[in-house]
């Protein structure tokens, strides 16, 4: 292993997991030395039963809640982060409990940004520049209730602004929650397909952290343990969803791929998968899904080795020296396929085969040079191991619609003309 | 079969490493905006390393508001001066150059401030504790087990709290060379302990393995080069993450042993380390030998073995664990049933009344390995 020329690697957040581990939350309170907590999360959670696992002990143990927000919607944006922030001034809140995926938790460290803002901001685009996200924000507890985004532990927060079309990035160290509960209970009733997509993106997150070029040891080492531990529980969980104990590990394996890619970002598959899902309105990790073998074959030739290192951990005893790096990647493919499967076809394979509920097709051929052109605007692409080019996004999104290996005779970059 | 995922982890410090590493500091300072730190340093060779600090500090808005020069004997007594000159030079914030006890005595002071109380009291600390000040560990490669930890040790004051991490740690290449070896050595060998002892079962959570592996694997394969500034640098990283790790997995009979030995002064913590943990290894070999092979097949470039091996290369060393095991031996009867109980009793008493170690079981196996094997047996492999 070797030691790079210089790298920062930074997760603050105390990571709570186990069975039951959110019955702790009166400690994880007391500890952070607040007592008028907020809870922000959305109607999903609320039908499903789980926020009451939160509040019980909050209740039992005499913590009021003080400001209570359940509606937060699947394309949360800036007006909605606005409207918490105001309930939670007016309520006088004095830490946040999000408790949902990667949405509401985004919408919790928006809120949060303007409730700790001393300029006085009341608006979320008003907390933008250098210098505007340095100090401590106030107490945040994350509850993820899907195994995929991560959001719990990355320093990262994406705001849509529904008017200007436009999704605001905010990445600082003092995003990181402060504290994250992992408990199975909180992800028991996650679909199979909504199990499978979350946990492709989490191991998405893994193999872009350990192949892209932010990497260091300490990225490296949590991506490895994290693709152990959703490589060896996702199509087992995805089977057989009331498994407690598989349950547990995706959830600390999205936690661990989490800190691996908020210290080292991720590269060409979020790349193209942000632009597919927010055009096609796709599922984030289903897009990712299906286009991480694609990615990894654009990338081969700079991140072969890297390939092989990971095959032996993605697919234990199946994998022969001399073809690691294809294999690592043939192996993602089947495994995609055994989801695909065991969903009975919602876990599709290939663009083409996306349906949304109305039963239409979500992404047409059509699609694919505005997907291609609008894939290079986006910043995850710089910490990619290749520069992307326009026509190989296009032959990467047209080999991913039709299901097709990617000829890389056709790519312009790492082929050898 | 999935490994130990009910866990409580937590890990304050953000990690700079490499070159110009130092220049991150006013920014860091600045994010808690802290504008006016104290600076701690050891007189000896300390002034070329404040000299880099304050080059680093030169153009932002971060300006150095008293500097402590310490001795690198530094005890308790100097506590109550640090913190007067923390409080009269309105201080907010910590910067501490080297590794060791200065970076004890920052903690020290710290909480102590915070608290608004004194050594005395420190184990009378309200609960929660109040925030502390931001505080940056600059290291040098000479590290005692404690740096990134939140624990500290000064005289026979010890604490450990999570209030006492330091938020940052800076490991800068230029702060690397000036050590000897030797000192290099003895600091591999109780991060060594630390990551042993961070193995055991009960503890090792995927997170901790996730700091202890890269460790394990910088020790192994900079090992040979370690005069090299780059194995250096490996070797401080290797350190931070068996700190990390280990202030999460709790002490276990090796760093127990250690630190009555270090407080004792019969020797140092890392003399102790090299003699005490051969035996720890191949108790945790025969004992949880599935999970000493899951470890192994993770670090792949070293073996436990050859690690082992490597603490008993020096001389002094052997002399000196022949020493330790004969004192050891000294508190035991002749004949070895008899014998063994009195001995173990007698230091979990001296453990006792130093460290007010409660878990007795893991020590008293140990003790009786250290007991039943010589080193030889041990020396020529064996089960390891």
């Amino acid at each position: 292993m070797r030691l790079p020329d210089y790298y920062r690697f930074c997760s603050r957040v105390r990571v709570l997991s186990g069975h039951g581990s959110v019955q702790k939350l009166p400690q994880v309170l007391s500890s952070l030395q607040v007592s008028r907590p907020m809870v922000i999360t959305d109607s999903g959670i609320v039908h499903a039963g789980l926020l009451s696992l939160v509040k019980d002990p909050l209740e039992e143990s005499g913590i009021p809640i003080a400001a209570e927000y359940t509606e937060v919607p699947s394309d949360s944006d800036v007006n909605t982060v606005n409207t918490i922030a105001r309930l939670y001034l007016e309520q006088s809140c004095d830490s946040i409990i999000a408790v949902g995926g990667g949405s509401v938790i985004d919408t919790a460290k928006g809120v949060n940004m303007i409730v700790s803002n001393d300029r006085g901001a009341a608006d979320i685009r008003e907390i933008a520049g250098a210098g505007a996200l340095i100090h401590r924000l106030s107490p945040l507890i994350a509850v993820p209730t899907t195994s995929g985004t991560g959001s719990e532990v990355t320093m990262v927060a994406v705001i849509e602004d529904h008017e200007t079309q436009r999704k605001l990035l905010f990445t600082s160290y003092v995003l990181q929650p402060d504290v994250a509960i992992l408990d199975s209970a909180m992800t028991m009733t996650l679909s199979p397909a909504l199990t499978a997509a979350t946990g492709m993106d989490a191991l998405t997150h893994a193999i872009e952290a350990y192949t892209g070029l932010g990497k260091n040891p300490l990225s490296d080492a949590m991506a490895l343990q994290a693709m152990k531990l959703i490589a060896g529980n996702l199509e087992h969980v995805v089977k057989n969803p009331s498994d407690r104990d598989g349950r547990l590990a995706l959830a600390v394996g999205a936690n661990l791929a989490g800190q691996a890619f908020s210290n080292s970002m991720v590269g060409i598959v979020h790349t193209i998968g942000h632009t597919v899902g927010s055009v096609c309105g796709i599922h984030h990790g289903l897009c990712v899904s299906i286009l991480l073998p694609y990615g990894l074959e654009y990338n081969m030739h700079k991140i072969s080795h890297l390939l092989e290192e990971i095959a032996p951990v993605l697919h234990p005893g199946r994998v022969s020296a001399a073809s690691a790096a294809e294999e690592t990647i043939e192996g993602i493919r089947e495994m995609n396929r055994r989801l695909c499967t065991a969903t009975e076809g919602a876990h599709a394979t290939r663009l083409h085969d996306v349906i949304h509920r109305d039963g239409k097709a979500a992404m047409k051929p059509d699609h694919i040079s505005i997907i291609a052109q609008a894939a290079l605007g986006d910043g995850s692409q710089f910490y990619n191991p290749e520069q992307l080019d326009y026509e190989d996004v296009v032959h990467i999104l047209e080999a991913a619609y039709w299901g097709y290996p990617l000829d890389r005779e056709l790519i312009q970059k790492g082929h050898q003309r | 079969m999935n490994e130990n995922l009910t866990f409580d982890f937590f890990a304050q410090p953000k990690v700079i490493s490499g070159l110009k590493a130092l220049e991150a500091i006013a920014l860091e300072l600045e994010g808690y905006d802290a504008h006016v730190p104290l600076v701690l340093a050891y007189a000896a060779g300390g002034s070329r390393e404040l000299k880099l600090l304050k080059s680093a500090l030169k153009e932002s808005a971060v300006s150095i508001g008293a500097v402590c020069m310490l001795d690198r004997k530094l005890s308790s007594s100097d506590i109550p001066e640090i913190l007067e000159t923390l409080s009269s030079y309105e201080c907010d914030s910590i910067i501490t150059i080297g590794s060791g006890m200065v970076q004890s005595a920052a903690k020290m002071i710290n909480i102590l401030h915070s608290c608004d109380t004194d050594m005395e009291h420190i184990h009378e600390l309200p609960c929660p504790i109040p925030e502390t000040l931001p505080s940056v560990a600059v290291l040098t490669e000479n590290l005692d087990g404690r740096e990134a930890t939140n624990r500290l040790l000064i005289d026979e004051y010890r604490l450990s709290h999570d209030a006492l991490y330091p938020d940052c740690i800076i490991i800068d290449e230029r702060m690397m060379g000036t050590v000897p070896i030797q000192q290099i050595s003895a600091s591999a060998n109780i991060t060594l302990a630390l990551l042993c002892e961070s193995c055991r079962e009960e503890s090792l959570s995927p997170i901790v393995r996730g700091w202890i592996v890269p460790a394990f694997r910088f020790l192994g394969d900079y090992q040979n080069s370690i005069e090299k500034r780059d194995a250096r640098l490996a070797h401080t990283n290797a350190g931070i993450y068996a700190q990390i790790a280990h202030s999460n997995t709790g002490y276990g009979p090796v760093t127990t042993l250690a630190e009555v030995f270090e407080i004792s002064q019969f020797c140092t913590a890392s003399e102790a380390v090299a003699s005490i943990l051969p035996y720890y290894v191949r108790h945790l070999h025969k004992n949880q030998r599935a999970l000493m092979g899951s470890i192994s097949s993770d670090i792949e470039t070293i073996t436990l073995q050859k690690a082992i091996d490597s603490l008993w290369t020096h001389e002094g060393q052997r002399a000196l664990h022949e020493q330790i095991i004969a004192m050891l031996s000294s508190y035991a009867a002749k004949t070895p049933e008899r014998g063994k109980q009195p001995m173990i009793e007698s230091l979990i008493r001296q453990t006792d009344r130093l460290l007010a170690h409660d878990d007795h079981t893991e020590l008293l196996q140990l003790i009786t390995c250290m007991v039943d094997t010589s080193r030889t047996e041990i020396a020529a492999g064996g089960d390891l």
